[in-house]
């Protein structure tokens, strides 16, 4: 039964409630409420109705306590004390205090916490720089969008390569309006440049004046306009012009250029800025693009492939149509010729493989890794702090017994985690300035973390971020705990919670153990590389490139060199190691016709046996016994006696063609046994070695053991008497190979670092657990060494678990190893097999690392007093 | 419907002016002004309280508890000279606002 009374009596119950409310102001509500009850009684509602609508008319008691404080109070703001303030400076201080107390008072523990995650932050910040720059590649020509590369296709290949022929470029434009410019590219030699008597050697490019107008290189000095279109000019870029000129003023000036030993004159015309590094296109200085022709070479034919091309669409024009139009240009004016054409784009080139895969393949592991690893360190970050928080369970009650609201405490961790993550970022930064010289030796780039656009801001945002996120289940977790049983000094934490933690750290663990696996192998596959036997003999081999006196004076130079008894044999070849030419126009008795069989094919002399100790195991090699050899000998390999299906292939003929002599022919006189030519990635090719005077370009001198310093200053007086025109650069053949593996060993120095920092970071993930439920068992461990267990017994009974989890890990690490593993490794003709050592080796290497781990809190927590622990509630 | 901030504005001249007929309760109060808008002036009843408080704090008005026929305790509100004035200087503050717009608003014969 209602009862008006009884309701109003409840009513006004309610208000006093309110702070902002006292009786006086109560009464006179009431004696509203009273009145507008008998006036909706009067409009004919119940007396039950009357007072909801009463109740409701009067509106709310907060907003109305609130009202009348204001008007009461003498405080400026007008707050009601009771409403939880917006912000409270002596509380952020407060906080700020505690924070830094905190650290100051765990310094082993905020250490590991902050260093922890300035790492993953160092590492994610390394790899998006990284990124960064990879993904900027080309992109700052402002046509980037509209510039392509023309590609050809062989028929029935998969082979997309651009060296195609002189006339496809002018023949591109006058056939097809949708192509607006092109500009012919040669050159990826080096070669160089003398002015008085400075001599330095740069990488030389032959262009079409139009390669300005597509790409954006800005002048210096000079015009872009018309400044290759003299034949003898000569563009510059400010690093090769500062070389040379010094403070002169280069334009206009004359110097010369070397040219397959001859030199020319040439009219500087134009300097212009350096390149940025993230080009594909680099060069030291432009010429016009005749000058190709200066060595008898011809841009004419259809026939040759050797220069790039480049054109330039409209803006927003389909190159997937462009290219099919274009695709048969060649085949068009040439019917002979088996290729098709293909646009690709400039801004494709760096990353992606034309026929797919590329570098954008390391991109995406690298970025995957980087936030991998600031994904483990904020996990980790997350454990320890969560770990800790008995520590800060009474400071959570305390605070919550004077007045703290929830949320207040959750700004308060969250505030706390992201001011470590701050210092953390602090932290990162400073490593990453440190460390970036070293890195960039590895990676090859010249990144920097100061420059303008620098993702700076990016990174503030990814650590205040990670702050957040890394802070944020321990505040809510924090924040939860009732004040009445922290302050008794329970805490427990949900099982729940454990099994997520093991499964964190044995996923950190499977990476690790990868990743160990990983630098196992390629380190292997380094040291199998550098230690197989090549079949040749390439120790204390010189290389050299033939220019100018050096080539002119070849046959005085080697005689003079000869006299000297440390050096044992001076040979000149066409092409250094691994760039051996290549042809597929060699004939023999009974060759299947239309067959295109690839063959390399070398220019040597009478002494190039000396030099690399080839071993014969059919007839002789090339000796000056025999005149004949010059113009009629030649050898070929096993390989190729192979594919030529000759049984006895000594006084075979075969024909071959040679720059200089398209129609040679020969007889063969021996074959070599297989040695590589070139590097390991690849199976030994078939090889025709010939005698071909005046085809060389490279010499190799073999030198003695001993005295190796003493004939090397004998070798570079030697012939910068005979040949003063330039600088002798020279290099050794065992570097020169170690050089072809250079991916390898970024790669390899790459994964290794990254080993490390996985290990780290496990190891501190793992040590976040162990402190964990070593903090767990307190009370467990306590009572077991009441009862008489031994401290060794102790850290038995904490590692044991912990080591279960490891080998665990071992076990889902191996296969994922050796899938990724082996397919690397099919990148290689010759590799090593994954033996079954490496996986054990890994798997010591993690055990015991996990193990010194644990064993620094397993020994503490064995070695506490009972007596301690016990009294623990 | 008149906005909040409007409404806020104009509390005061009203109360004021309903309080220069003679001195009045609460209640009374918030039924006149209802009734006088036709209903476009809608307030949350108990707020006005705290504005009646606010003004007798400036001294604008003085309140009296006194019982009622029927035996009722009502708080009853009248004006002081100091009320007045302000009542006065409201007047000229709407007034001169009101002619502008009335101004601005004339249909324009254009």
């Amino acid at each position: 039964m209602f009862d008006l009374e009884q309701d109003i009596k409840k009513w006004k119950k309610t208000l006093r409630k309110n702070e902002g409310l006292e009786d006086g102001y109560i009464a006179e509500l009431e004696s509203h409420l009273r009145d507008e009850i008998e006036n909706q009684m009067k409009l004919g509602a119940s007396e039950e109705e009357a007072f909801r609508m009463a109740v409701k008319s009067v509106g709310h008691p907060e907003s109305i306590g609130e009202e009348f404080y204001k008007t009461h109070t003498r405080h400026l703001s007008g707050r009601p004390p009771w409403k939880p303030p917006r912000f409270m400076p002596e509380l952020l201080w407060n906080y700020f205090k505690v924070a830094l107390r905190k650290i100051r008072k765990h310094k082993g523990y905020s250490f590991i916490n902050i260093s922890g995650l300035a790492i993953g932050m160092a590492c994610c910040f390394f790899v998006f720089l990284w990124v960064q720059d990879e993904l900027s590649f080309d992109r700052f020509h402002s046509n980037a969008k509209e510039i392509y590369r023309v590609l050809l296709n062989p028929q029935d290949t998969d082979i997309y390569h651009p060296y195609g022929p002189g006339p496809l470029g002018p023949a591109l434009a006058a056939d097809y309006p949708e192509i607006i410019d092109f500009t012919r590219m040669f050159g990826e030699a080096n070669g160089p440049l003398k002015y008085r008597n400075r001599v330095f050697s740069g990488k030389v490019r032959g262009v079409d004046n139009s390669f300005f107008e597509i790409f954006t290189f800005p002048f210096v000095k000079g015009d872009s306009k018309n400044c290759l279109s003299e034949p003898r000019s000569i563009v510059l870029t400010e690093k090769m012009a500062a070389k040379l000129f010094h403070e002169e003023d280069p334009l206009g000036k004359t110097l010369g250029f070397e040219w397959w030993g001859t030199w020319h004159d040439l009219k500087v015309t134009g300097v212009i800025e350096d390149a940025p590094s993230n080009t594909h296109l680099l060069f030291d200085y432009l010429l016009p693009f005749e000058f190709v022709t200066w060595s008898g070479m011809t841009i004419e034919s259809w026939d040759i492939g050797a220069y790039k091309t480049y054109v330039l669409l409209p803006k927003n024009s389909n190159f997937k149509e462009v290219s099919e139009k274009i695709a048969g240009t060649i085949k068009k004016h040439f019917p002979e010729s088996p290729n098709t054409l293909h646009l690709e784009p400039l801004t494709r080139i760096h990353l992606y493989n034309f026929t797919g895969g590329g570098a954008i393949t390391y991109v995406y592991i690298f970025s995957i890794i980087g936030i991998l690893i600031l994904g483990i360190a904020c996990i980790n970050f997350m454990n320890l702090s969560t770990a800790r928080s008995i520590e800060r369970a009474r400071e959570v009650g305390m605070r919550k017994v004077v007045g703290s609201t929830r949320a207040q405490l959750i700004r308060q961790f969250l505030g706390e985690s992201v001011l470590l993550s701050l210092l953390s970022f602090i932290l990162a930064l400073i490593l990453v300035q440190a460390l970036l010289p070293s890195v960039n030796n590895i990676v090859g780039k010249p990144l920097t973390l100061l420059h303008s656009g620098s993702p700076l801001f990016i990174f503030l945002g990814i650590a205040i971020l990670t702050g957040i996120l890394s802070g944020s289940y321990p505040a809510v977790f924090l924040s939860s705990f009732r004040p009445v049983t922290v302050l008794k000094g329970l805490v427990k934490s949900s099982s729940q919670n454990i099994r997520l933690r093991k499964l964190l750290v044995i996923g950190q663990f499977v990476v690790s153990i990868t990743l160990i696996t990983g630098t196992i192998i390629i380190y292997q596959q380094l040291v199998y590389m550098r230690n197989m036997d090549m079949g040749i003999n390439k120790s204390h081999v010189i290389n050299m490139e033939l220019r100018g006196g050096l080539r002119s004076n070849y046959s005085t130079i080697k005689s003079e060199l000869l006299r000297n008894p440390d050096i044992l044999a001076v040979s000149s070849t066409n092409g250094s190691f691994s760039k051996v030419f290549g042809t597929d126009k060699i004939g023999w008795e009974g060759k299947p016709e239309d067959e295109r069989i690839f063959m390399s094919i070398h220019s040597v002399d009478f002494d190039y046996q000396k030099i690399f100790d080839i071993k014969m195991i059919q007839g002789r090699y090339f000796s000056r016994d025999y005149p004949t050899d010059i113009s009629d000998g030649i050898i070929v390999n096993e390989t190729a006696a192979k594919i030529m299906g000759m049984e006895s292939p000594v006084g075979q003929r075969i024909s071959c063609w040679i720059p200089y002599d398209p129609q040679r022919s020969g007889t063969i006189i021996g074959v070599a046994k297989d040695f590589h030519f070139r590097s390991l990635h690849e199976k030994i090719n078939p090889l025709v070695l010939v005698i071909a005077p005046g085809w060389f370009t490279d010499a190799y001198i073999r030198i003695k053991p001993e005295n190796v310093p003493e004939t090397l200053v004998f070798l570079e007086k030697t012939i910068k008497e005979s040949a003063p025109d330039f600088p002798l650069e020279y290099s050794f053949l065992d570097e020169d190979i170690d050089n072809l593996y250079k991916i390898e060993q970024r790669i390899g120095n790459l994964v290794r670092y990254g080993t490390f920092l996985a290990i780290f970071i496990a190891c501190l993930g793992l040590f976040g657990l162990a402190s964990f439920t070593a903090e767990k068992r307190t009370k467990e461990i306590g009572i077991r060494k009441v009862l008489g267990a031994s401290i060794s017994g102790i850290v038995l009974l904490l590692t044991k678990e912990f080591t279960k989890w490891v080998i665990l890990a071992n076990l889902i690490a191996w296969p994922i190893a050796y899938y990724v593993m082996s397919r690397w490794l099919q990148n290689f003709a010759y590799h090593v097999n994954i033996g079954i050592w490496t996986f054990l080796l890994s798997a010591a290497l993690a055990l015991v690392t996990s193990l010194i781990t644990i064993s620094f809190q397993a020994v503490k927590t064995a070695a506490s007093n009972p007596v301690e622990s016990l009294r623990y509630e | 419907m008149v906005s909040k901030a409007l409404i806020a504005a104009s509390t005061k001249p009203i109360i004021l002016s309903i309080l220069i007929r003679g001195e009045n309760y609460g209640y009374q109060i918030i039924q006149r002004a209802k009734k006088i808008s036709g209903g476009t002036l809608e307030w949350s009843d108990g707020m006005l309280y705290p504005v009646l408080h606010r003004l007798e704090k400036d001294g604008f008005i003085v309140s009296q508890w006194k019982k009622s026929e029927e035996g009722r305790y009502r708080k009853y509100y009248s004006l002081t000279d100091l009320g007045r004035e302000e009542l006065e200087a409201e007047k000229r503050q709407w007034l001169s606002v009101h002619s502008a717009l009335a101004e601005l608003w004339k249909p324009t014969a254009a």
